[in-house]
């Protein structure tokens, strides 16, 4: 919300400066965001216009002399309502009117001009380019206007939370003030001359849904002439952001900025039978609102009607069929009390969000409708010369009870921790904001003002006490506590990532959402978002694979070839049930390009399966591998990662298909890994230090192709010979020496007795059953 | 012509201190000692000297062909021993060991879990998948309050949502575990917005601290104990009320601009300060969806956004680069 400071002032009695109050209000809660100083030039005078004759040369300019108070210029102008005898705006030459809008000395066909005349918009008071300005009052050529003007002000952009509905009017915020400052609070003028005739003889009000509109309240005006508001009024509703249409519409608007009351005005000549009737509207009801639009409603939507047909869509926007035109002469002004949701509900739907339907929606002052209409009643009197009927016709199903809230004193401690409070603090505070406080044996029974219905509980006061003294008058202290242990999940996390980077992963973050392409990889329909930024960011992850993917490509474009990534992430599993899916936490990675940086002593090795597995083995050293089937890696180059029986997770080569719909040339290779396997490393204790020699043996063996290494290991594990220690791949051989489908293969066993040194026979007669058990289990041969 | 025999050593051990490379040597030695060289053209002048001077002269010029022919081969010594001591050349580049890096953003939660740790906090989490009763109702925020104007949220089914802010651990935690609580919870968040300050998916931490006789003035103190942790004990700090459902009284906390030192700058929008972080004594309407009695106890909570916290520490002025995941911007972090 946008409000001219002077405006803000006039209803309190205080003297501060513009940034003084604005840094008030947003330190008692009321952000101000911005503050923009507004002003004129010194050099732009009054002037009045002596003579205005034609251009000889241009049928839309005029010739004016024109009297500055220090001297007699001639002035081309081509503004349509420059005429003789009136006062203006004068801007000499050399004033500086804004951005490229410095006056000079100008021939305008023919004719030499001495300064300008200007505009309210060319001034910056107001938009208003209709012609230059008028001056109405009563001021002399050569007057500064503006100092006689008083045009030097302050605009507040103001940040209203929403609970504070009451703050969204000048008056809300001058109340704040008053209660900072300490200041007096003054009314509005109301001082009205009706006539003899009663407003309930000329309209009737029935409100049929009084949930959805517990108040009514209307006035009856005759013979108002429309007309253009003065400059001042104009320049406030400018300030605050609302465009001046004519004196009855702008009356309307200036009261709802004052008061914080959204008002509408109807011409009564359309408004059938004398009467509003406030009904809900009929599913798929169609009306027209005053900004031309033709809007489907339904049974929610509450509408304003008269005898015959709807007229408004309550508290959002006017009828095009009631609106007050030129030609208006009578009127019928509505102040009205809406239910909050109701009206929040339409303005949803309806997609329109207008002053008046803001306000509804957050909460107007439910004892102020017959007051702010009885303002806008005396505006339009003063203004647009308007008759007001006798009273108010006001149908009202408010509950006028007055909250009351007991506010101990000892609470107000218990939160805050502020040893000393001054009751006398409390009250002077709390009485300012508008609330009625009586003394009790600790503390107060509060009366909570109407307009403050956020204010319900004690918790409430006590807000509303410390944000006006000052939070940072509560000094701050530790509270006493205990020393905390790291938790293990922590502790295990971040000793991943640390051991990631060492082995020279970096990690990455990519968002949980993905496009749902990715699902035909990833089997099962992933959980989908209802409303996602984009259709490639719909579906929660299943997988850390295609964000990490999606990284390597985006860097690959970027000219890097080589990387090896990471990341620690949830992955989200639909559950059968309806409810929340799983959430797993996993490790994945990612390796693409060459192993090592390109080095003078070789070329550098690029990456394959084995360094991702190595990965997995780091991490893991007890894993096992099983070939796996999945879509999203190449067949073939694939495995499950396997934790005894338990798969923990799976790695691979990149499918062709993945590579290229991200556009990649290079094999990238994957890992995934349940992260609570990866965390779950168990000690099994210390184990003794052998102290005999070890022995290696090396065997060259010739093999099946389709015998995989692991069962090589199995078959020697399966002879129990229990001085073997390990068994390692050496070498491997695959090429003309060998007969086609058979691989060469060396392996090395080690032997180590934690009682003896093994003498060579021993060793030779394990070597001779290991060789004879491969033989026979797997047909393999020692190479010769 | 002995002076020019003295200008000519001058020059030549001039250019000589020039020689960064082996292979320069050979071309100074055709400059200065070659059959068309600058010694050679001086020694052809000979003929025009007495008998007399041709001796001393000519022992002159020897000396000084020597002394260039040692200085050379000197020199080409010194250029070759820097090169390949001990046989090898230790100037080759190595083999580095590719560096890894920790996400700026993990690496700022590791260090306010740390300080928050070391205050007397444990870590707790909850699901990113959220329902709308942990995220908004229990947290005071019922369906058409104008609060949920704040947060536009992502929707999966009626009631299932991602979590928009890191507010229903609290809940979560106060559900489970007993009186006292003392506990941080950071983790992923999502709204939908997406532009140069608007991420999707962002972090936040949460902190919930609830016993009996915890006070404002305690959340004052824990907030500035972080804070001066963190930035520094000279950053002053404000506390400016302001609304959250599920807190009362709240208030934002904005530091001092690190940038202009509270003068005003670009970064800090000429206010001279950041907003970093909500806060505020947990309401009692919290406490009745927990079945706590709000009459036993009372609390503090906040949550920051530890992106802000990141792109201040470090001067970070687009909160994209967190999750674009070029690593030529990660690595600066390495």
């Amino acid at each position: 919300m946008k409000l001219g400071y002077k405006w803000i002032i006039e209803y309190l009695d205080v003297k501060r400066e513009a940034r003084e109050a604005a840094e008030a209000l947003t330190m008692s809660g009321t952000e101000v965001e911005e503050i923009i100083h507004e002003t004129i030039p010194r050099e732009v005078v009054c002037a009045r216009l002596i003579e205005v004759k034609q251009h000889p040369d241009a049928d839309k300019l005029k010739l004016c002399t024109v009297d500055t108070g220090s001297e007699t210029l001639q002035v081309v102008c081509g503004a349509p309502n420059c005429r003789e005898g009136m006062l203006s705006a004068f801007a000499p030459i050399g004033t500086d009117l804004g951005p490229g809008m410095k006056v000079k000395k100008a021939k305008i066909r023919g004719v030499e001009s001495f300064g300008v005349l200007v505009s309210e918009r060319e001034l910056g008071l107001t938009d208003d380019h209709t012609g230059i300005m008028e001056i109405e009052a009563d001021l002399k050529p050569g007057d500064v206007l503006v100092d006689v003007l008083d045009l030097e002000d302050w605009v507040f952009e103001i940040n209203v939370t929403p609970n504070r509905g009451d703050c969204l009017s000048v008056i809300g915020i001058a109340r704040e003030l008053s209660a900072v400052f300490g200041a007096e609070l003054k009314r509005p003028g109301l001082s009205l001359a009706e006539t003899d005739l009663p407003a309930a003889d000329h309209l009737s009000v029935e409100i049929l849904d009084t949930d959805a509109c517990p108040r009514y309240a209307a006035r009856v005006l005759q013979g108002v002439q429309i007309g253009k508001s003065p400059f001042t009024m104009r320049r406030r509703l400018f300030q605050a952001g609302v465009r001046a249409i004519s004196n009855v519409v702008d009356v309307t608007n200036y009261v709802m900025l004052e008061y914080g009351q959204p008002l509408h005005a109807f011409d009564s000549s359309f408004i059938s039978g004398n009467g509003i009737v406030v009904r809900k509207a009929r599913d798929g009801e169609m009306f027209t609102t005053l900004d031309s639009v033709e809007r489907r409603l339904g049974p929610d939507d509450l509408l304003i009607c008269d005898r015959e047909k709807p007229v408004a869509l309550a508290g959002v926007m006017g009828g095009e069929n009631s609106e007050v035109m030129d030609t208006t002469t009578d009127i019928v002004l509505e102040s009205a009390f809406f239910d909050p949701v109701g009206i929040r509900r339409t303005s949803k739907c309806l997609n329109i969000s207008t002053e008046a339907s803001y306000r509804f929606e957050r909460g107007i002052d439910p004892g102020i409708q017959a007051e702010a209409a009885t303002r806008a009643a005396y505006l339009m009197q003063k203004l647009a010369g308007a008759r007001v009927l006798k009273g108010v016709v006001d149908v009202n199903h408010l509950d006028p009870k007055p909250r009351t809230i007991a506010l101990r004193k000892s609470y107000l401690s218990r939160v805050l921790g502020m040893d000393r409070i001054d009751g006398r603090d409390v009250e002077a505070i709390l009485t300012r904001l508008g609330f009625v406080l009586a003394g009790t044996e600790d503390g107060w029974t509060v009366g909570s003002p109407a307009f403050r219905h956020d204010v319900t509980r004690e918790i409430d006061l006590v807000e509303e006490f410390i944000r006006v003294y000052g939070m940072d008058e509560v000094r701050a202290e530790l509270p006493t506590f205990r020393p905390v242990i790291s938790p293990v999940e922590k502790l295990s996390f971040d000793t991943l990532r640390t051991a990631m980077c060492a082995m020279g992963y970096t990690e990455v973050i990519t968002y949980s959402f993905i496009s749902p392409r990715w699902n035909g990889f990833f089997g099962d329909k992933a959980l989908e978002l209802l409303n996602p930024i984009s259709d490639e960011m719909r579906a929660m992850r299943p997988s850390l694979i295609p964000g990490l993917a999606t990284v390597a490509s985006r860097n690959k474009s970027l000219q890097r070839r080589d990387m090896s990534l990471f990341e620690i992430g949830k992955c989200f599993l639909p559950t059968e049930k309806r409810g929340l899916p799983h959430e797993q936490i996993r490790l994945g990675a990612a390796l693409t390009g060459q192993s090592e940086e390109s080095h003078w002593s070789g070329r550098a090795r690029d990456v394959d399966f084995y360094d991702m597995k190595g990965l997995a083995e780091a991490l893991l050293p007890d894993i096992t591998v099983r070939p796996s089937e999945h879509a999203f890696y190449k067949p073939g180059h694939q495995a499950d990662i396997l934790l005894g029986e338990r798969i923990v997770g799976h790695l691979g080569a990149l499918s062709d298909d993945i590579l290229a719909v991200l556009d990649i040339t290079d094999e990238v290779y994957a890992l995934e890994m349940d992260a609570d396997a990866v965390l779950k490393k168990t000690f099994r204790g210390v184990k003794e230090i052998p102290r005999f020699p070890m022995t290696w043996r090396d065997l060259s063996l010739v093999a099946d192709e389709g015998v995989a290494y692991t069962d090589i290991v199995r078959t020697i594990e399966g002879l129990r010979i229990r001085e073997l220690r390990q068994i390692t791949a050496v070498d491997l051989y695959t090429g003309e020496k060998l007969s086609p489908g058979k691989k060469g293969i060396t392996i090395r066993l080690t032997y180590q007795s934690e009682t003896r040194t093994l003498e060579d026979s021993i060793i030779n007669k394990w070597q001779d059953k290991v060789i004879q058990s491969l033989s026979a289990e797997l047909g393999i041969q020692l190479r010769q | 012509m002995e002076k020019q025999l003295e200008a000519l050593k001058q020059s030549f051990c001039e250019e000589l201190d020039q020689v960064h490379r082996a292979e320069d040597i050979e071309p100074m030695r055709v400059k200065y000692l070659g059959r068309k060289g600058a010694l050679t053209s001086i020694l052809r002048q000979m003929g025009s000297l007495g008998p007399e001077e041709r001796p001393r002269i000519g022992a002159l010029s020897n000396k000084l062909k020597n002394f260039i022919e040692q200085a050379l081969a000197d020199k080409l010594d010194d250029l070759k021993r820097v090169s390949t001591a001990g046989g090898i050349d230790v100037t080759l580049p190595g083999r580095t060991p590719r560096r890894g890096g920790i996400h700026i953003i993990n690496s700022v939660i590791s260090e306010l879990e740390d300080i928050f740790m070391s205050l007397g906090f444990t870590i707790a989490s909850g699901p990113e998948v959220e329902d709308d009763y942990h995220n908004f109702e229990a947290l005071n925020i019922p369906e058409h309050h104008p609060a949920r104007d704040m947060q536009d949220t992502f929707y999966f089914d009626k009631g299932i949502l991602l979590r928009t802010h890191t507010s229903p651990v609290q809940i979560r935690v106060m559900e489970k575990t007993g009186l006292p609580v003392r506990i941080i919870a950071p983790g992923k968040v999502y709204r939908c917005d997406s532009d140069v300050t608007h991420t999707p998916m962002f972090h936040q931490i949460e902190g919930l601290w609830v016993e009996e006789g915890i006070t404002f003035a305690h959340l004052k103190g824990v907030l500035y104990e972080f804070i001066h942790r963190l930035f520094g004990t000279d950053v002053p700090l404000r506390f400016r009320p302001s609304f959250f459902p599920f807190t009362e009284p709240s208030a934002e906390v904005d530091i001092g601009c690190i940038m202009c030192k509270g003068k005003g700058c670009r970064v800090c929008g000429n206010s001279g300060w950041h907003e970093i972080l909500g806060s505020g004594m947990v309401d009692p309407e919290v406490y009745k969806y927990v079945d706590i009695d709000p009459e036993s106890v009372t609390g503090f909570a906040f949550g920051l956004g530890i992106e802000r916290i990141a792109m201040l520490k470090y001067g970070i002025d687009d909160i994209r680069l967190f999750y674009e995941n070029d690593l030529r911007f990660l690595s600066q972090f390495a």
